[in-house]
């Protein structure tokens, strides 16, 4: 490990992360919160310092980055930048250390987990560098996954960005700029018209602002009362879903049809599992509603949520579309929900959407891949001679992208038992504990029972925020990048 | 597939099973429950009418076994002893079909899970069947891993070592037969054993016997409603904590210690591993019971009641290794422990035992083998160009069973969250749910919450039940034996 190199990178970047809060000062400008501006800047100055500091230590570094550093490089730098992110929170004063670390991660991963008890008394800047934080971490993690960890070879998808998974330390750098390009335009264009409509549907622009930054990011905002302020507008809902469902479906995939190929959506098999997944989700999560529900002696069944179908359906629908792209919007308790609905959901968190966004979980790709090699697995217990490749949209995916999807799968149940187990070790009955861990890896910000919808973290005590905390980092990373720093033989010399 | 042929050796086998339920005629006579005796004869009977008429049908059957006639075989076979033995139950007016096929099935596959509410109150010759179904199954088991498994390329082979290429270390006969019938004396050998200790602490003969079959099998099933409890003798205890440690053991160190082969026993990973998991959450339990356990203001902690640290280590180490090893016997009620232990007890339910024991559970071998694969998965993220087998005990694990066993994790996270999903719809809370499908598929018992230490299954609808049966014969035959039939090409002619 070129411990230089990485010192002097790692300065690089926190010197130019130390920019990211300049909307912020700015919005704290606009609406005259002067100890605001004063939080910001004094945030930057300090991220900026460190930067200057880490690139001098390493001012004298020799060599290339190599793999090793790269991936060391990603994980630090997400962790730098946490720290970075937190200090805003710090100044503001309404936060503890720990308290602050937890809700700059849950923003930079686009989690929508949050200690902050009551939104509405925050200081309107503060409330603004939320958002932003969580849409610039979303669009991070939109490039992260898309162009380097398949560049690491380590996840992702790696035949998205053309020339797949490379060990030339030169070409990522190029290739990620010109995504950040493309993406970058998509990201911001879908984010203005969500905006946009919001405001035609009658939401004020401050909220429409940050509601459109939360969507897109699928890290969802929320304020006092943990429920999205509708206002009682079906269109608001409606907009929201919309942009929900858009952000869930592939970027790479709105390149595409930016470039005329409009039939790529239909044709892509991940994208119509999606649609599959949301619409079939929602009549189920709807009928559950409407009071479809098993009973046994021990579990009585309770009175239907919904009282018509219309109702059931929209509740579900805007449901099942935050859950699914991780977004942590709600327009109903869903921890109050009937047992099939809550665990419907928990699974649907675990899924996740399409590859290339912003949200968390398995990813539809992986699932569909999972359930191509375990078919092939069964078929060779009678069949032991046959050799076929695996095939996704006529594409074969090679073995090593399978022996990588196989090293997630355990990295994710290594991570799951050991988050459950602490959190169960902080205080959290079984069932808090594991939802959490679920949600948090996947970066969908709510669990179940203590840990709902309507919940905030606040309640936690520091080891158990800073577990789930890390739990985020873990899951917005596809796990390798942040369980590689704990192997000692990677921070040996060559 | 050769239908007819399976349905000779179908018939076979049951004629097979028709005398096993003698042994039970003779306690039903010793007891004088002429009820009972009369339902064993009649069951006696139904038995050699479906074994002749399943003969009959295929006595003409060519004489050829393939893969797919042997997996059809295992499979059928288990569903039609668990019908059959169901029978006594139910002709005894002891349960209803559906509960009478689960407490069978539940016994066979050394589960031991239960729907009876009071046992005490049922025939004594139908508990000994109960019991005595535990023993046949852990026989069944033996069969399994010894001819079966190593054939299906679910890393079986490297699970009972004595089938692996090469010199054999252990001197065990590589032929089927011979092995096969060592195992039988060594398992007849510790029961005789086990039931003459049991007596020597003061069972009576009968307990004992019973008591001996649910622990050898790792099956779980007590003569008493309140389990190994109801004695509370710590004598008795300690040798049914020794004998489910046994159980949980690959049955071929036995063999290597009764050759005097010290050495080869204990420098085994897999079983040093499951003695440091054993040791090491027993005494993270053991404290946890005496009050280390994190708190979280407003959280309310479960009553645990006053534990000495005697009574906290002889409690905590029983409950360990019964829900380790998968056998289920309970000598306390731990759904009042706190939240840590709780969710360790589930962990380790789903680590199970070691291969090539009567334990369910992924299987200590998996786990290390999964942590390895995990490890090199990382491994190569920073030194891509080096290439080494993952090694257990020095020997390579060959390419083909690393991809069986990740197959295997992916298809039982796979069966554990639609199995889930599918017990939440019939109304189940998400940690009874959740639990009941870990326990079933993992062959324990008892669960957590409303399927916990002191609860039994009868209050789940006849559909859950159903999928609960199954999920017990999916982890028995180590999901591929089974899951195949999903397959449609399975069922094709060849």
């Amino acid at each position: 490990m070129n411990i230089r190199l990485l010192a002097r990178q790692l300065g690089r970047f926190t010197l130019a992360f130390s920019l990211l809060p300049l909307p912020g000062a700015f919005c704290a400008l606009c609406f005259l919160e002067w100890s605001m501006l004063g939080g910001f800047l004094a945030a930057m100055a300090i991220a900026a310092a460190i930067g200057l500091l880490l690139a001098f230590a390493g001012r004298h570094a020799r060599g290339h980055i190599f793999r090793g550093e790269g991936v060391a490089l990603l994980g630090l730098g997400w962790l730098v930048a946490t720290a970075a992110a937190a200090l805003p929170y710090l100044f503001a004063g309404q936060l503890g250390l720990v308290d602050a670390l937890f809700e700059a991660a849950s923003n930079l991963t686009a989690s929508g987990f949050t200690v902050l008890a009551q939104g509405d008394t925050l200081p309107l800047s503060l409330v603004f560098w939320r958002a932003f934080a969580c849409w610039a971490g979303g669009f991070a993690a939109i490039l992260v996954f898309a162009v380097v960890l398949p560049h690491f070879g380590a996840g992702g998808r790696p035949h998205f960005s053309a020339g797949g998974g490379s060990s030339d330390p030169h070409a990522l750098g190029p290739r990620l700029r010109d995504t950040a390009r493309v993406l970058g335009s998509i990201y911001a264009g879908l984010t203005f018209s969500e905006i946009v409509l919001l405001r035609l549907a009658g939401m004020p622009f401050f909220d429409a602002a940050c509601h459109a930054l939360g969507t897109l990011s699928t890290a969802g905002i929320r304020n006092a009362t943990g429920l999205v302020p509708s206002y009682g507008s079906l269109q608001i809902e409606l907009v929201l879903v919309a942009f929900m469902a858009i952000s869930g479906s592939s970027f790479a995939l709105y390149r595409s049809v930016l470039q005329g190929h409009w039939s790529a959506m239909l044709k892509n098999s991940e994208w119509r599992l999606y649609a599959a997944v949301l619409a079939g989700a929602t009549l189920l999560a709807a009928a559950n509603l409407l009071g479809i529900q098993g009973e046994t002696p021990r579990t009585p069944g309770e009175a239907p949520v919904a009282a018509s179908f219309g109702h059931a359906l929209r509740l579900a629908a805007f449901q099942v579309a935050a859950v699914v792209s991780g977004s942590n919007f709600c327009t109903g308790d869903y921890d109050a929900w009937p047992q099939f609905s809550r665990m419907l959901f928990l699974v649907l968190i675990i899924v996740g959407p399409c590859s290339c966004t912003a949200g968390g979980g398995f990813k539809l790709f992986r699932v569909i891949l999972l359930f191509k090699i375990t078919r092939r697995r069964l078929e060779l217990t009678f069949r032991p001679k046959t050799i076929r490749a695996i095939r996704i949209d006529e594409e074969v995916v090679d073995t090593d992208t399978q022996k990588n999807l196989f090293g997630f799968c355990i990295l994710y149940g290594i991570a799951l038992v050991s988050a459950g187990i602490l959190l169960s070790a902080c205080g959290l009955p079984f069932e808090s504990a594991t939802t959490a861990a679920i949600a948090a890896l996947s970066n969908a910000g709510a669990g179940l029972q203590l840990l709902g919808p309507l919940d905030t973290a606040a309640f936690l005590n520091a080891p158990a925020k800073l577990v789930l905390a890390l739990c985020m980092i873990l899951g917005r990373l596809e796990l390798y990048c942040i369980f590689i720093l704990a192997v000692p033989s990677f921070w040996k010399r060559a | 597939m050769n239908y007819r042929l399976v349905s000779k050796y179908l018939g076979h086998f049951l004629l097979a099973t028709a005398l096993l339920m003698l042994p039970s005629v003779a306690w039903a006579g010793y007891f004088q429950e002429w009820a009972a005796l009369a339902a064993f004869l009649k069951s006696i009977a139904l038995t050699v009418v479906f074994g002749l008429v399943l003969w009959f049908l295929g006595r003409n059957a060519p004489n050829q076994m393939y893969q797919r006639e042997a997996l059809a075989l295992v499979a059928f076979g288990w569903f039609a002893i668990a019908l059959v033995g169901a029978m006594p139950y139910m002709l005894a007016d002891v349960l209803g079909p559906v509960d009478a096929y689960f407490e069978s099935m539940s016994g066979f596959t050394t589960t031991g899970s239960s729907v009876l509410t009071d046992i005490e109150s049922v025939h004594k010759s139908i508990l000994f069947w109960r019991s005595f179904t535990h023993w046949l199954g852990g026989m069944g088991i033996i069969v399994l891993f010894v001819a079966v498994l190593p054939y299906l390329g679910v890393g079986g082979k490297q699970l009972f070592k004595s089938e692996s290429s090469g010199p054999d270390p252990r001197g065990l006969s590589p032929r089927i037969k011979d092995t096969a019938a060592i195992l039988y004396r060594l398992y007849v050998a510790l029961t005789a054993l086990q039931t003459l200790l049991l007596m020597l602490a003061g069972m009576s003969f009968y307990d004992a016997l019973c008591h001996t079959f649910g622990t050898l099998a790792s099956g779980g099933y007590s003569t008493r409603n309140l389990s190994i409890a109801a004695y509370d003798s710590v004598a008795i205890e300690v040798i049914i904590i020794f004998f489910m440690v046994l159980a949980g053991t690959n049955f071929g160190l036995f063999y290597a210690m009764l050759k005097g082969d010290y050495r080869e026993a204990f420098q085994n990973t897999e079983w040093r591993v499951y003695m440091l998991i054993l040791i090491g959450v027993t005494l993270v339990i053991t404290a946890n019971l005496l009050g280390m356990q994190g708190h979280i203001p407003g959280v309310p902690d479960p009553e645990t009641p006053h534990y000495t640290p005697g009574s906290a280590l002889r409690q905590a180490s029983f409950q360990v290794v019964s829900l380790m090893s998968t056998t289920g016997f309970c000598s306390d009620n731990y759904e009042l422990w706190p939240h840590l232990s709780r969710m360790l007890l589930v962990s380790v339910m789903i680590v199970g035992g070691c291969a090539g024991s009567t334990s369910g559970g992924l299987k200590v071998i998996r786990v290390i083998m999964l942590l390895k694969i995990a490890g090199r998965r990382m491994e190569l993220l920073f030194r891509p160009k080096r290439i080494r087998a993952i090694q257990i005990d020095g020997q390579a694990v060959d390419e083909e069973v690393v991809r069986g066993v990740c197959g295997f994790f992916i298809l039982y996270g796979m069966v554990l969250i639609s199995a889930s999903l599918y017990m939440s719809a019939i109304g189940l809370p998400f940690e009874s749910a959740f639990t009941s499908v870990v326990t079933t598929m993992n062959g324990v018992g008892p669960g957590l919450q409303f399927v916990g230490a002191v609860e039994n299954f009868a209050f789940i609808p006849d559909s859950g039940k159903i999928v609960l049966c199954l999920c017990m014969l999916l982890g028995r035959l180590e999901l591929f034996t089974l899951a195949v039939m999903i397959i449609p090409s399975f069922w094709k002619h060849s």
